[in-house]
């Protein structure tokens, strides 16, 4: 599903001497662990194709992809509904059933910027399931999530490699130890 | 909500519409009148249905390019006036105007040409520096860096005018309703017709690329700055020809799209569409009701009756939101 052959990436310069090369499909679950800085980012972004790499190549076959990281923007108008409903279809039931798994009570037609960080870092997790993606990206998932959320969010990521090929970045050693098969160091 | 709010607003302009016909400084029979339109009371009728007219389609496009360049900037303040469009129609009209000789010897182009060409010209530029990124923090400075050149030229400009040039370009610059002749409603209506396709077209469009750059890359295959540049001009071309008509109303557009998101709790495009048509219309008839003194009495300037209807409105839903926001 997903194969890189002598990667090289980074923004002007590449960040990694060697080459990276790999060949992952749904069921596998890879972590990346290393230093703030060193490119962990930037790898997930190549491999999504939002950034071109410096040199090599990726291949990626599906177009259903979730991305979650910090860069959604919150806007001034914008409702727990629209959120969870922009450029995506999903039942009011799926949404429903999301936002009571991750313990949201809330109003569907609330204001994301009336909502705790935390609360909207589970919304962001929640809006890329809906997408049911074939390949999934998580750039430090567990930041700003308490304690049960993230035992939450560890055991959905572990039922739902299953079907969905899944990279994590994280900090979080609980949390990589909880979910990881795979781990790559920077 | 959603049907209920698009029920209510479409029986209020109804209403206003039919005020609209009914009310005047001139007492008229409307029902007879309509037997024999050819007499001086048909006249005033057909004036104001003329109007009436005018005014939806004039309250529709200022709302509906008000939420798209408010969706485009991510920023519920901007408008023809931060994109600088408004000033360049400004320009170009204030060149017709207070050139002494101008209007007459360019009276075949028409004030319209002008309006639209200052304000594609500053459109132009603004995509020109701004560069193929359409960065748009730039695009905002830029915009505001063009309204003071404008301003700064329309200074000299009027000391240099005559008396009656100058009362001209005043009378425009304060938003007036008189010059609704046939030909500029069928042109305001085919533009607010295909303003309204486009951004119907582009609602879901609109909505991912609210949420951010990543969403928009990860959901949709269109190129991004292809996607905003033509946007762009077309709400470009849309702003210079509503200016040339009824002059600068920039209220209306911020007013509209704000109050609607605050009351359905919304910012989908696809559902927001519809609405903005309907209060616009009825802001815009409104105040056309009050400023030509049908209501009230006395004649007074569009743009003034406007902002004093939509500032209290906007400040108390404010107000009520503020107090819930984090962070």
């Amino acid at each position: 599903m997903l194969e890189v052959k002598d990667l090289h990436i980074g923004y002007s310069n590449a960040l990694n001497h060697e080459s990276i090369n790999g060949k992952w499909n749904k069921g596998d679950l890879v972590v990346l662990m290393g230093d703030n800085g060193v490119g962990k980012s930037t790898f997930l972004k190549t491999l999504a194709g939002l950034l071109p790499s410096i040199a090599g190549n990726v291949s990626l076959q599906t177009e259903k992809i979730g991305w979650v990281d910090s860069s959604i923007s919150k806007g001034v108008y914008l409702s727990v509904d629209d959120f969870l409903s922009f450029g995506i279809e999903a039942s009011s039931a799926a949404k429903d059933d999301w936002l009571t798994n991750f313990n949201l009570d809330f109003p569907i037609d609330k204001f994301i910027d009336e909502l705790s960080d935390g609360q909207f870092r589970k919304l962001c997790i929640i809006r890329q399931l809906l997408k049911k993606p074939d390949v999934l990206f998580l750039d430090e998932p567990t930041v700003y999530l308490d304690v049960k959320s993230k035992e939450k969010l560890a055991a959905i990521v572990n039922e739902l490699k299953k079907d969905c090929l899944i990279f994590c970045s994280t900090h979080d050693l609980a949390f990589a130890d909880a979910i990881q098969t795979e781990v790559i160091r920077f | 909500m959603k049907n209920k709010s698009i029920a209510i607003l479409s029986v209020l302009l109804l209403i206003l519409f039919g005020l609209e016909l009914l009310l005047g400084t001139v007492d008229i029979d409307v029902f007879k009148v309509f037997e024999n339109m050819s007499s001086a009371e048909g006249n005033i009728l057909s004036s104001r249905i003329s109007r009436a007219f005018l005014s939806v389609l004039v309250g529709a496009s200022c709302g509906l390019f008000g939420l798209g360049i408010q969706t485009l900037f991510k920023n519920p303040l901007a408008g023809p006036t931060t994109l600088g469009v408004n000033s360049g129609a400004s320009l170009g009209v204030g060149l017709f105007y207070l050139i002494p000789g101008f209007a007459t010897q360019f009276e075949w182009l028409g004030l319209s040409f002008f309006a639209i060409a200052g304000a594609l010209s500053f459109l132009f530029i603004l995509i020109t520096i701004a560069g193929r990124s359409i960065n748009l923090t730039f695009v905002l400075i830029i915009g505001l860096l063009l309204s003071y050149a404008s301003y700064a030229v329309l200074e000299v400009l009027l000391q240099a005018s005559d008396t009656v040039g100058m009362k001209n370009y005043v009378f425009w610059g304060m938003g007036s309703f008189n010059r609704a002749d046939l030909n500029s409603i069928l042109a305001l209506g085919v533009i607010t017709l295909i303003g309204f396709i486009v951004m119907f077209k582009y609602a879901n469009w609109l909505n991912v690329y609210s949420l951010g750059d990543t969403e928009l890359r990860l959901l949709t295959k269109k190129s991004v700055g292809f996607n905003k540049r033509f946007l762009l001009i077309v709400f470009g071309i849309w702003i210079g020809l509503v200016t040339s008509i009824v002059g600068p109303i920039a209220f209306v557009g911020i007013v509209v799209p704000n109050v609607l998101k605050l009351i359905i709790k919304s910012s989908d495009v696809k559902v927001l569409l519809p609405l903005t048509v309907l209060m616009g219309g009825i802001l815009v008839l409104m105040a056309d009701l009050i400023s030509r003194g049908a209501v009230g009495g006395f004649i007074l300037p569009i743009n003034a009756v406007l902002s004093v209807l939509g500032v209290p409105v906007i400040i108390y839903f404010l107000i009520k939101r503020i107090a819930s926001v984090r962070g």
